[in-house]
């Protein structure tokens, strides 16, 4: 827990460093908003090894910075539904708050010369996993809850398809996962934390999404969303379409 | 024309993804292991449970009754039926345990009559001053009107096994006191090690318990329950009981009616009599049995009889609602009468 913290603390110092303002950098901010419908899939063997579809809804902000040569952006995504098994429901929560910083590496021509970047960077963030269920008769719950704290890598590239259009494509892999958890033993509930890398516990996600120009400094977007979270004896996964809004302050 | 191969390479991608959610997570056949569950629940249950005659249940009838149920239930509906084919032994210690959480798998109806007929904040509107809390927060005392004293033990659980122990500062606080209740409405037991800590406070002479009943076999309890020297409490006992006192809290309610200074008031409890342990399913899941017959001084058993109390006062939920606690009230009047 304790070489977690430190990790994570010294990256984000250390990111923050590197994105000391400068005169030079003039930040743009923006805002976006977002909703739509998830499709998911799980399975969380701490109930039973039996497989939950359904439907999301899933709705997120998020906060974005660009400067010169690099950006962050501050997230919040937040999914609830009753993902079903026959004609068992399942009441899921899905959250995720989380940092970006990314770099750009390098930007290049395309789509009739207008300007593309590729980027990379670190994540820190935080997945909240919560499952209710209803067993054998009104007012008895069946609990899964999980706390993941990451610290994922992000690359993607980010360009204008036309004057008005812009797109961006962001895939985010945890490196390393610190998990709370909660577990019943013999009528004691207990939590139980420990710590993993992503090649035992891989968490990807992918975000795609394609923004149009309304009027200066307002986007209107439609996204998809890709997440694959598989954890101890959790694994799930969601597509999302989304559509967002987005509004511009500062100059470019 | 480069551009439009890549536009195309990211619809290509798109479409793959979106079904990626479904493909990803494949469900798995596990209808074998499930069966193995429930033929493993019938030999535990019918080696091992001792009230099968005494209930009257044809266990060979119950398993050909819930066998097809099992084998036609889809996907998680198999989770609701072994939890109904466990109820059908109508034992408030039967459980199902999963990784996730423990599922009782039946309410006995005493509990369910008996679930909102008392409040422990409605007893402390009785008392002046604020009710002084120990043992880990599981013990409540206080001096109450004409000078009785008073107890709440919340549960006889052992999660730490000293707290039962800060009772005895409660008896010193209480001593001079003209009568004593201890109130065990809806405590939901725990051990008997607990309870007879309480108890042995009690006796004035060593308590020759029942004995117990395990696999159809009669066994004595080896040592009796010694009286703890010198005795902490002599004034008159009230214990209040209610049809939420369970298990261990029977026992104890037991073992403190063959006193004769102590006198129980309020409702039968629950009728849940006996020791329990758990048994290991060939998936991950396990089941927490009864295994033992605890019984009552007249040979009969706990389970399902409960203790009667000396004096019945009954407590409705409207009582509750009103503000009154007409046990609490009756066992003050008692003790003043006394």
């Amino acid at each position: 827990m304790n070489r977690f913290i430190t990790i994570t603390f010294f990256l984000t110092i250390f990111q923050y460093g590197f994105s000391q303002e400068t005169d030079k950098d003039k930040p743009q901010f923006s805002i976006t908003l977002s909703t739509g419908l998830s499709q998911v899939a799980l399975k969380d063997k701490t109930i039973s090894s039996e497989k939950y579809s359904g439907s999301l809804t899933p709705i997120s902000i998020v906060f974005n910075k660009e400067k010169e040569n690099s950006s962050w952006r501050l997230y919040l995504n937040y999914s609830s539904g009753l993902p079903t098994n026959y004609n068992i429901k399942a009441e899921l929560n899905d959250f995720n708050i989380g940092w970006d910083y990314s770099y750009n590496l390098k930007s290049f021509q395309l789509f009739g010369n207008h300007p593309t970047y590729l980027f990379g960077g670190f994540s820190p963030n935080l997945l909240v996993y919560y499952r209710k269920q209803n067993i054998a008769e009104p007012g008895q719950f069946l609990y899964a809850a999980k706390l993941l704290f990451n610290m994922s890598g992000n690359a993607g590239f980010y360009g204008y398809l036309t004057k008005k259009v812009s797109y961006n494509l962001t895939t985010h892999l945890n490196l390393f996962t610190y998990e709370i958890g909660v577990e019943s033993e013999e009528l004691d509930t207990q939590i139980v934390s420990q710590a993993s890398t992503g090649f035992s516990t891989p968490i990807f996600r992918s975000a795609f999404s394609l923004n149009y120009e309304l009027i200066n400094g307002l986007k209107l977007g439609i996204g998809y969303n890709f997440k694959y979270v598989k954890h101890d004896e959790l694994r799930m996964s969601s597509d999302s379409f989304l559509f967002s809004l987005t509004k511009k302050f500062g100059k470019s | 024309m480069k551009n439009y191969k890549l536009i195309k390479y990211l619809f290509i991608l798109l479409v793959i993804n979106t079904s990626c959610s479904d493909l990803l997570i494949q469900p798995e056949d596990d209808t074998a292991l499930k069966m193995e569950d429930f033929n493993a629940i019938r030999d535990i249950v019918e080696e091992n449970y001792p009230y099968l005659d005494f209930k009257n249940i044809d266990w060979d009838e119950v398993y050909n009754e819930y066998l097809p149920r099992i084998a036609n239930s889809k996907g998680d509906e198999y989770l609701n039926e072994i939890v109904s084919f466990l109820g059908e032994l109508e034992d408030g210690h039967v459980g199902y345990q999963l990784k996730s959480g423990y599922v009782r798998t039946y309410d006995l109806p005493r509990v369910l009559e008996d679930k909102f007929t008392y409040k422990p904040e409605l007893v402390r509107s009785y008392f002046d001053s604020e009710l002084i809390l120990t043992g880990n927060n599981h013990i409540n005392y206080g001096k109450a009107a004409d000078n009785i004293g008073y107890i709440r033990i919340e549960t006889f659980d052992n999660e730490d096994r000293f707290w039962v122990h800060d009772i005895d500062q409660a008896f010193i606080d209480l001593k001079s006191t003209d009568g004593l209740i201890i109130d065990v409405r809806h405590n939901g037991g725990g051990c008997t090690c607990v309870a007879n800590y309480v108890t042995r406070r009690f006796l004035n002479e060593p308590l020759k318990l029942p004995g117990v009943i395990r696999k159809g076999v009669f066994y004595e309890e080896e040592e009796p329950l010694t009286p703890h020297t010198p005795v902490p409490y002599e004034n008159n006992v009230v214990v209040l009981i209610n049809g939420v006192s369970f298990s261990a809290t029977e026992v104890f309610a037991r073992d403190m009616k063959t006193i004769d200074r102590v006198t129980l008031i309020g409702k039968t409890t629950a009728g849940g009599g006996g020791a329990t342990q758990y048994f290991d399913l060939p998936s991950s899941a396990q089941i927490r049995l009864t295994f033992q017959n605890s019984l009552k001084y007249d040979k009969t058993p706990i389970e399902w009889n409960g203790i009667t109390p000396d004096i019945v006062i009954e407590q409705s939920k409207d009582d509750v609602e009103n503000g009154i606690d007409k046990q609490f009230e009756y066992a003050i009047q008692f003790l003043k009468d006394k």
